[in-house]
Parts: C-alpha cells; sequence; structure tokens
C-alpha cells in the first residue's frame, strides 16, 4: 500500500504564484486525473509531487515519511515520472531508452541483470513497442516515440507513476490502450497521477478527478462534482455535452463561453 | 568496442616508442642485434620515449573522456574540453612562467604554472557559475573565464621583452608533447587520474539526461553534484592536461563523435571508449609529427588542428546529405 | 639578473674546465648563438652539431662555415645521438629539451640574449670558457675591442637621431645589442627617446614627430629599399622620404655575439656620416 499526499503546497516561480495551497493525496489502486485549463499548474504540481521541483511551502510526503527525509535513489525507485513532450536526445536503441527506467534500481557498474531486461520487455509489451526493438528511437514517429517513454517509465515497476500528458499525440487506439494500461497498473497495486486534456479519457478511465485552476485546487472527488456545468464554466470557459454510452460516460466540449 | 580500441591504443603505443628523429636503431637494440652505443640507447627510450608515449596516451585519454563527458551533459556534439574555462586558464599559468622567467630558473615551474592556472580557472567559473544546475550558466561562466583567460595570455605576449620571448610563448601554445620527461608525467598524472575518476562515474547521469533534465532528476540523479563532478574532473584533469602540453585541440570534439554510433548513442558507454580513442587518437598524431616533418618537428596542437577542420568539413557535407 | 646568470655561467664553465682534463671534443649546440661562437671558436673536429638555422643564410652570418657539421633541429634524442660532452643552449630554447638534457646529466651552458656590448664580451667569455677555447675567446674580443674603440673614437658634434622600423612598428630600445651599437654608432635613439626599454612597439606618429635623420631596416640590402618605400609609403611620411637616410643592416649582424657585430657597426657609422654630410646645405 503506497501513498502520496501533498498539503498545502505552495510554487512561486518567477515572482508569480504558480500554484496556491494545494492539497493532493494518491494511494495504492487510484489513478487521479488531474485536470485544468493551460497555467493551472498542472504540470507543476505534478513537478512537486515527483520531488524534482522544490514547493515553497506545504509538506510531501510519501508512505507516511516526510520526503526529505528519503534517500534520493529510494525515491527513485518508487516513484516515477513521466515528463510531457516526450523529448530523447540522442538516437539511442528503443530497448536501450526503455532500460533507462532501471537505472534507479541498478548499483553503479553493475550490468542490466536478468531480471531489468524482463522488467524491460514487459514493459515494451503493455505499450505496444516490442516491434521497435533494435531500431533507434529517432527513426520513429512521435507517438512512438511517446510510447516508447512510457515504457520507460514503466520499466522501472514504480509504485507510483506521476505522468504528463503521456497520451498527448498518440492516435486514438493507443490513447485507450495506455489509458487501459494506468488502469491495470493501478488495479495491481500502484498508485497513478495522470494529467489529462482529453476529458472523456479522464472520466472513463479515473477513479478520482482533481480541478486546478490559477493554482487553486477548485474541486476534487467524482466527475460529476468535478466537472459540472459550472466548473466547466468557470475553469475552462466552456461548455461541453455530457452523457452515457454503451462504453461509458463522455464529455465533449461543444462551445466556448 | 572497447578491446579494439584498448588494442589500437596498445599498438599505437609500441609504435611510438619506435618513432623518431634520430633514427636511433631501437629495433636493432631489441632484437638483440649489435649496436654502437646501448647506453645511449637506452636512455632515448627510457627517458625520451618512454615518457612521451605515456603523455600522448594520458593525454588524449583525458580529452576524449573531458570531450565525451561535456557532449553528454550539455547534450550537445559540439562541446569541447575547453568550454569550462580550464584549458586557457592553465595556458595561461603556464604562459606566465615563461613570462616572468621562472621556467628558466626551475623547469617544472611550466607544468606547475599551468596546473595553478587551472585551478584558479576553476573556482572562478564555479564562482560566476554559481550552484544550482544550469547548463546555460555554467557554459556562459566558462566563456568569461576563458575570454578573461585568453586575454591575460594576449597581454603576456604583447608585453613580451624581446621577439625570443614572445616566439618562446607562441610556439607553447601551439602545442606538443617533444621532450618531456617523467617528471611531466609525474606532475600531471595525479590530477588526471582524479578528474578521470570522478567523470567516469558519470556515465549513469548523463544516459539519464538524454530523457531530459527533470526525468533524470526523477530517476535519483542529483543534478548539482553532476555538474560539480564534471566542473572538478573537467577542470582537474584538462588542466593538468594542458599545463604539460600545451593547447591541442579537436582531439575532445572529434574522438567522442566518431565513436558515438559506434557505442549506440549511449553517453554513458561513450565515456570509456572516448578515453581510449582519444588516446589512439593522439598517440597517432604524435607519431605523425615526428613521421612528416623533414625539418623542425611541426607542433602536435598545429597537427590536431589541420585534422580537425576538415573533419568539420566532413560532418557539414554528410549533415547536408542526410537533410536533402 | 643577468649578471647572476652570467656568473652563473663562468662558475659552470670554470668548473667543466678544471674537472675534465681535455676540453670537450663533442661540442652539440641547440641554439644559433651557441651555433655561432662554436663555429667561430672551437675547432671543426670538436664540433659535433650546431642548428640548421646555423647553415640558413638568413639567420646566419657565417653560413658557410656550417657545411658539412652535421645538422640538428634542436631534440634531445637527436643531441643524445651525437654522445655530447657540452651543450650549448639558449635562454630562450625549449625549456622541456633543456630539462630532460640536465636531468639526464649532460653538461649544458645556456647563453642569455646580449643587451649590450659587455654582455657580448661575457657571452664570448662563458662560451669560450666552455669549449676550452679561452685564448681564441681573448683572441675574437681583442679584435671586437679595437674596431669599437675606433668607431667610438669618431666624435662629431651633434648625434644624429636614428630610429629602427620593423614589422608592426617593432623597435629595440637601449637594452638590447642593436640598440646598445646604434648610440655606440653616435646615433640617438629614436626608442630611448620614446621610453622604449627593451623591445618595443613605436607609433608611426612617433617616426613623424621626430622626423628621424636615419632610418634602420632590418634586412638585405637589394630588400631595404623596398621596405623603406613601403614604411615611408604612408602620407603622413611623404616629405621624409626625401631627406631621411635609410640604412640595411641583416638581423643575423647583431642578433649574437661575435665579430660581425662589428659589420653592423661600420653599416651604422657610414650612415651616421652620410646623414651628418646631408645635415650640412
Amino acid at each position: 500500500m503506497s501513498t502520496l499526499a501533498a498539503t498545502a503546497i505552495g510554487v512561486s516561480l518567477g515572482g508569480r504564484r504558480v500554484l496556491d495551497r494545494v492539497d493532493l493525496a494518491v494511494a495504492s489502486g487510484e489513478v487521479i486525473g488531474l485536470l485544468g485549463p493551460n497555467g493551472a499548474g498542472k504540470s507543476t504540481l505534478l513537478r512537486v509531487l515527483a520531488s524534482v521541483l522544490k514547493s515553497h511551502s506545504g509538506e510531501l510526503r510519501l508512505d507516511g515519511q516526510p520526503v526529505h527525509r528519503i534517500p534520493r535513489m529510494e525515491l527513485a525507485k518508487r516513484i516515477a515520472y513521466l515528463p510531457q513532450g516526450a523529448e530523447c536526445h540522442w538516437p539511442m536503441a528503443v530497448e536501450q531508452v526503455v532500460a533507462l527506467g532501471r537505472l534507479a534500481h541498478r548499483q553503479s557498474w553493475k550490468p542490466m541483470s536478468q531480471h531489468d531486461w524482463d522488467c524491460v520487455a514487459a514493459a515494451m509489451a503493455t505499450t505496444d513497442v516490442e516491434q521497435f526493438r533494435g531500431r533507434s528511437i529517432g527513426a520513429l514517429s512521435m507517438g512512438e516515440r511517446a510510447r516508447v517513454l512510457v515504457a520507460r517509465a514503466v520499466a522501472g515497476e514504480p509504485r507510483i507513476l506521476l505522468a504528463d500528458e503521456p497520451v498527448a499525440g498518440l492516435d486514438p487506439a493507443h490513447q485507450l490502450e495506455v489509458m487501459a494500461m494506468l488502469e491495470r497498473m493501478a488495479a495491481e497495486g500502484a498508485a497513478v497521477v495522470v494529467v489529462l486534456h482529453d476529458l472523456t479519457l479522464a472520466v472513463r478511465h479515473c477513479s478520482r478527478l482533481a480541478l486546478l485552476g490559477a493554482g487553486r485546487l477548485v474541486a476534487s472527488g467524482d466527475a460529476d462534482t468535478v466537472l459540472s456545468t459550472e466548473h466547466l464554466r468557470d475553469c475552462f470557459g466552456i461548455r461541453a455535452l455530457s452523457g452515457e454510452s454503451a462504453d461509458g460516460r463522455f464529455v465533449i466540449p461543444v462551445a466556448r463561453i | 568496442m572497447l578491446a579494439l580500441l584498448a588494442l589500437l591504443s596498445g599498438c599505437l603505443f609500441v609504435a611510438s616508442l619506435f618513432v623518431g628523429r634520430s633514427a636511433a636503431p631501437l629495433l636493432d637494440l631489441f632484437m638483440g642485434g649489435d649496436v654502437h652505443d646501448p647506453h645511449t640507447l637506452w636512455l632515448i627510450f627510457n627517458e625520451i620515449r618512454l615518457p612521451r608515449a605515456l603523455l600522448a596516451t594520458v593525454v588524449g585519454a583525458t580529452l576524449g573522456l573531458a570531450g565525451a563527458a561535456l557532449q553528454g551533459y550539455l547534450r550537445n556534439p559540439l562541446a569541447e574540453p575547453g568550454l569550462v574555462g580550464a584549458s586557457s586558464a592553465a595556458a595561461f599559468g603556464a604562459v606566465l612562467m615563461l613570462y616572468t622567467g621562472a621556467s628558466a630558473w626551475f623547469p617544472m615551474a611550466l607544468p606547475l604554472g599551468g596546473i595553478a592556472g587551472a585551478i584558479v580557472g576553476l573556482a572562478l567559473v564555479t564562482l560566476l557559475a554559481g550552484g544550482g544546475s544550469g547548463a546555460l550558466t555554467l557554459i556562459l561562466a566558462g566563456v568569461a573565464v576563458n575570454t578573461f583567460a585568453a586575454a591575460l595570455t594576449s597581454l603576456a605576449l604583447n608585453l613580451a621583452t624581446s621577439p625570443y620571448a614572445a616566439l618562446e610563448i607562441v610556439f607553447w601554445l601551439l602545442g606538443s608533447l617533444a621532450d618531456r620527461s617523467f617528471e611531466h608525467l609525474r606532475v600531471a598524472l595525479p590530477f588526471m587520474v582524479v578528474g578521470w575518476l570522478l567523470l567516469l562515474r558519470l556515465g549513469r547521469a548523463l544516459d539519464a539526461l538524454t530523457i531530459g533534465e527533470e526525468a533524470a532528476s526523477s530517476l535519483g540523479v542529483h543534478l548539482p553534484r553532476l555538474r560539480l563532478s564534471l566542473l572538478l574532473g573537467v577542470g582537474l584533469s584538462v588542466g593538468a592536461a594542458v599545463a604539460v602540453s600545451g593547447a591541442i585541440g579537436f582531439i575532445g570534439l572529434v574522438v567522442p563523435h566518431l565513436l558515438r554510433p559506434l557505442v549506440g548513442h549511449r553517453p554513458g558507454a561513450l565515456l570509456p571508449a572516448s578515453a581510449l580513442g582519444g588516446a589512439a587518437l593522439t598517440l597517432a598524431a604524435d607519431i605523425g609529427v615526428r613521421l612528416l616533418s623533414p625539418g623542425p618537428e611541426l607542433k602536435l596542437g598545429v597537427l590536431t588542428a589541420l585534422i580537425g577542420s576538415p573533419f568539420f568539413l566532413y560532418l557539414l557535407v554528410s549533415m547536408r546529405k542526410t537533410t536533402q | 639578473m643577468l649578471r647572476m646568470l652570467t656568473l652563473a655561467g663562468f662558475l659552470l664553465a670554470g668548473l667543466l674546465g678544471t674537472a675534465s682534463a681535455a676540453p670537450p671534443q663533442r661540442i652539440v649546440s641547440i641554439n644559433i648563438c651557441g651555433d655561432l661562437l662554436a663555429l667561430s671558436l672551437a675547432p671543426r673536429a670538436r664540433i659535433a652539431s650546431v642548428t640548421f638555422l646555423a647553415a640558413d643564410a638568413l639567420m646566419s652570418p657565417i653560413a658557410k662555415a656550417a657545411d658539412g657539421v652535421p645538422l640538428n633541429y634542436g631534440k634531445a634524442e637527436e643531441v643524445l645521438a651525437f654522445e655530447p660532452d657540452l651543450v650549448l643552449a639558449g635562454r630562450y630554447t625549449t625549456r622541456a629539451t633543456v630539462a630532460l638534457l640536465e636531468r639526464l646529466g649532460y653538461p649544458v651552458i645556456e647563453l642569455d640574449i646580449a643587451e649590450s656590448l659587455d654582455d657580448v664580451r661575457a657571452q664570448i667569455r662563458v662560451a669560450a670558457a666552455a669549449m676550452g677555447v679561452v685564448a681564441a675567446g681573448e683572441g675574437m674580443i681583442a679584435t671586437l675591442d679595437a674596431r669599437i674603440e675606433a668607431v667610438a673614437a669618431e666624435q662629431h658634434e651633434s648625434r644624429p637621431l636614428a630610429a629602427v622600423y620593423g614589422p608592426n612598428g617593432f623597435t629595440p630600445g637601449p637594452r638590447t645589442l642593436s640598440g646598445s651599437l646604434i648610440e655606440l654608432a653616435g646615433f640617438e635613439n629614436l626608442a630611448a627617446r620614446a621610453g622604449i626599454r627593451y623591445w618595443g612597439h613605436l607609433p608611426l606618429e612617433s617616426l613623424l614627430l621626430a622626423r628621424p635623420d636615419v632610418l634602420i631596416v632590418e634586412a638585405e640590402e637589394d630588400l631595404a629599399s623596398a621596405l623603406a618605400s613601403q614604411i615611408l609609403a604612408h602620407p603622413a611620411l611623404l616629405d621624409l622620404r626625401d631627406r631621411i637616410t635609410v640604412v640595411a643592416v641583416p638581423r643575423p649582424l647583431w642578433s649574437c655575439p661575435g665579430p660581425w657585430i662589428v659589420d653592423a657597426l661600420d653599416k651604422l657609422a657610414a650612415a651616421r656620416t652620410a646623414a651628418h654630410q646631408r645635415s650640412r646645405p
């Protein structure tokens, strides 16, 4: 059972207050969808959760322990952070990129063990990039590259996965596949926080939603609470069509207000 | 791959021992043939050829390793060991010894001055770049120190009291390993080894940087510590190298570039490969200066620059081909 | 500093002289001034090698004298191969090479740059003592001194103004051999007026304002007039061109101690006479 709890997080960047007393907690089995308009502070919050950015106020606890008391490598083993943008600077072989996810588990000089490679293979299978084994990541399309990087995040067998727009740029089939993978991971005991722009994906695959607006936590809870007409209007400035279909709920933005 | 490079370096090392201007019949000596003056030949071999070959190896390894580390950290294939200011600061330190005449009194003053210069330069860069982890501030601080050190070196040249003094400085700056002794090796090696140890440990961190600074940080890389290790590692090792050999360029730029595709573009694997590759290339160049010039010996720095420039041309041409 | 060095040189040369019963038999010089002194003072048979510069007419006033002598390029390996018992080096010979030779136990004499005629005499004495040809050294000095006295004896009331103007305005001041010879020949050196002590840069303005009587160009005779025209081609120096005397003193003549500096002195003295006559209407 893993929990990551952020309390009263405040962050100022360049003189501007980007996050203001935000609370967010995630536990094993949950997939939390972090929503909000551009510039609301979603990525910043995710960075704070990943301990990549230090907050100026507030507290972050992993499994009850304050994060600054936990050694760096230990944090790296338990938390995986997938930033936006699918950046991969050198045209390495795909499986080598995925293998980077095992870095926290390996000791300095030791080469990859069989177990490490097994995890890599499993991760590549879940994001459907096994077919690219041996190819240079530079030769792949953006969407394919994004999937490889998702595999990297997953290869470390993290207990907590923080993903910033992991499905941006993926085709619909792979979008659904990645979201399904996140749900599966949660079912197997991981805690997941995922930043999304697609509201339908959010309502369908997340167990809980959190809405950020101008650095504040506007709402948190189930789809009805968070994606109410008022919130859609006040936070996103849109009107949306919500409903149920045979395959699940949908929320489709239809007009700007 | 590494084994191949090690073998290449080894062969070049041995070749370097037998190449020289005096056409000393060293081979005869080793084959047990009849030689006129074995004592002098052994002297040449042990006190001239051997330290020279060893220095070429360690200087080359340093330049290759430092170049690969910087290129990995900055994620830029154009980075080269001089960026962090240590080489020009070392050059100025040595030139200062030439200028003040300290090197006339005490021969090891020259490399020691170079190392002192490198350390001062490093301290300055660390101060200017501040804490934190930004690559940009590091580069800017390096540029600042480079410019300043170069200006001071030019000043020394400008104020030289005679054309001979000026020429002495100029020739030293061109870069050479001729007539270096074990003393030079003894002075420089400790700093180089410390630098190597600092840099070789950075393999994992550099690999992690491939997917971005934030992802690397989440994988457990301590970015400020990485930057400091890089700075110290490059500064100490390259500073010591320049202190004994003068300015030898292009090795740190060309070697990682050439070897990168051969190690699957992995920055971590590139480190030891570039060290060996750098050693091999420098040994080859040093053999070249002895074979190529019938007159006064070509300076090593000049030869590496002559090799390096067409390399850039080739890069340009191949880049154009791929974009077309 | 220089005094100390020459003293040290003397001591070393003295020690060498007393330590070995016979004078050095295999002298190797890796410095142009050492080359010239060796070729001028020591018996040919005892010279094992001189630098390639000694045989180059552009650098050496006695290039022919180096015919047949094995040449070296200043590298320690080459030196070792000649099995020297004396190495003549210069103050600015590559430090690493000199250090290596000393480390390996070879006797090395370092000749400094001569800044005055006293230095010239001292250098000749040091080199002669080291090579075991003291008498020849004294003889060379005596010849030099005789000629120098003769030139110094020709007194004229005024001292014309002379300037050496090299590439980039490079000019020797009083604390150089060239500067000393210029003063000895009866000139006032413009560099001294400009505050230059060793070697320095003479701005064109200074040349213009001072209006020197003699322009000294460091080149061979035939090249000198062409170079002088280039220097004086500046519009600001137009009127100087007609009334200035140009004299060519090839660099090798006044770079190293030796009898050839007398040739430089002669040229300068002749130029002084010419300038003097010119100034008289």
